[in-house]
């Protein structure tokens, strides 16, 4: 007959082994509640919300169209008169007409721009088109304009008329910095089309810079160059 | 040595050791792999969306001197074009909107641009005409934007002497309308 060895009574405060190991993924679980609910601040600590750029076409003849062309670094290249995009005239919100077209920003408005003069944005003799992207896709843009003219006969038997124009763009980086990009007193054919070439602080540029926002990726912008 | 079973109840074996550094490792593993995933800053769901611009809105009246933060336009649009002829707005850029409505019916509107952010004192938006059709209108400060049309009621036309008024506050704008319309925070108002 074996002989048991007897066990000493234990005191109720004692921790067995599966007590520790309990404990212990009960203090993860814990862990894991306090983390995952923690308040995180997503797009403010980005300052996602405020980032926009912002550019404004001004020409001195109100009888002509003029549009804007982006261009971004990635290669994808946008064209407002395609039929990729549509205007709300309430609203001025430009909104993706089909599933393919390319955005490269979050929400846009565009006020003055149009396909063959439905639509204008005048002050006196001057016209103007304003483009505000919230969020653009982060790299290099370089904006091109084009003249679209009608102009009467006599004017053409005359020699196609140039019209003077400006631009200004304005880059917000969500957080504290502006950057201001200008063209002054520039002339352009109709039917020509020419990359804006900015003043800017740093001296001339045809590039527009964008600052990444910090800690986010935007969904919607290209991930790799596609050069095409 | 003895090899009775020690009666220290907090005695740990090799293998509780291990046993504890694995299921820690597991653990953090866990808490790590889907802390990351529970990161939303990709998320963009519509009920957030409000939210956002609300949050971005409010910085940006909180960081009035910031121009890039609080870059503002305010854009009206109706088919009431008497009304929208009339408006008059001091020290503000003003443009003219032509477009054409969904119905083919000819739309005005107006661009006031505030460059510098909004004003800082309260602004009033005037018009001489009662509008007969809704206003559309179209706020943007940095990159937030709300829109909204409002039908303006001729009491509080008359009694404010203005379509709007630009106000200084959480508020924004003054709307001369019997709705309660709050720019960037009206998600939240029942």
């Amino acid at each position: 007959m074996s002989t048991r060895r007897r066990r000493p009574s234990e005191s109720s405060l004692a921790l067995s082994f599966i007590d520790t190991i309990s404990g212990g993924f009960g203090a993860a679980f814990f862990l894991f509640l306090i983390f995952a609910s923690m308040p995180f601040e997503d797009r403010a600590a980005a300052g996602g919300a405020s980032r926009f750029m912002e550019i404004w076409l001004n020409w001195k003849s109100a009888g002509d169209l003029m549009e804007v062309t982006l261009e971004h670094e990635s290669g994808v290249k946008i064209r407002l008169t395609s039929k990729d995009f549509a205007v709300d005239p309430f609203t001025g919100a430009l909104k993706p007409e089909t599933k393919t077209s390319r955005i490269l920003w979050r929400s846009a408005q565009v006020n003055g721009f149009s396909w063959f003069g439905e639509t204008g944005m005048h002050n006196d003799a001057v016209a103007a088109m304003r483009l505000r992207l919230a969020d653009p896709c982060p790299g290099n843009w370089w904006i091109t304009a084009t003249l679209h003219s009608r102009p009467a006969g006599e004017a053409w038997l005359g020699g196609p008329l140039a019209v003077s124009y400006d631009a200004s763009a304005r880059v917000f980086d969500g957080v504290s910095r502006n950057s201001d990009y200008v063209v002054k007193d520039q002339t352009i054919l109709p039917g020509a089309t020419v990359v804006l070439d900015w003043s800017t602080a740093d001296g001339a540029s045809t590039k527009i810079k964008v600052d990444a926002p910090p800690r986010q990726k935007l969904k919607y912008c290209p991930t790799a160059a596609v050069h095409s | 040595m003895n090899f009775d079973q020690p009666d220290n109840p907090f005695f740990l074996s090799f293998t509780d050791v291990l046993t504890c550094v694995l299921g820690g490792s597991i653990s953090l593993f866990l808490i790590f792999v889907t802390f990351v995933k529970l990161v939303p800053a990709e998320q963009a769901s519509s009920a957030s969306a409000g939210l956002d611009q609300r949050a971005g809105i409010l910085r940006a009246l909180a960081r009035e001197k910031t121009a890039g933060a609080s870059a503002a336009t305010l854009q009206i649009v109706s088919e009431s074009c008497p009304t929208i002829e009339s408006i008059s707005v001091e020290n503000a850029e003003i443009w003219s909107l032509t477009s054409v409505g969904p119905t083919g019916r000819p739309l005005c509107g107006r661009l006031i641009v505030f460059r510098n952010g909004l004003p800082a004192s309260a602004t009033p938006v005037k018009s001489a005409i009662l509008p007969a059709h809704p206003l559309w209108i179209t706020l943007t400060v940095g990159a937030s934007i709300w829109s909204r049309p409002a039908a303006i009621d001729p009491k509080a036309f008359r009694e404010k002497g203005a379509l709007l008024t630009i106000v200084p506050s959480v508020r924004v704008l003054d709307i001369a309308t019997s709705e309660n319309l709050r720019p960037f925070a009206d998600e939240t108002t029942p």
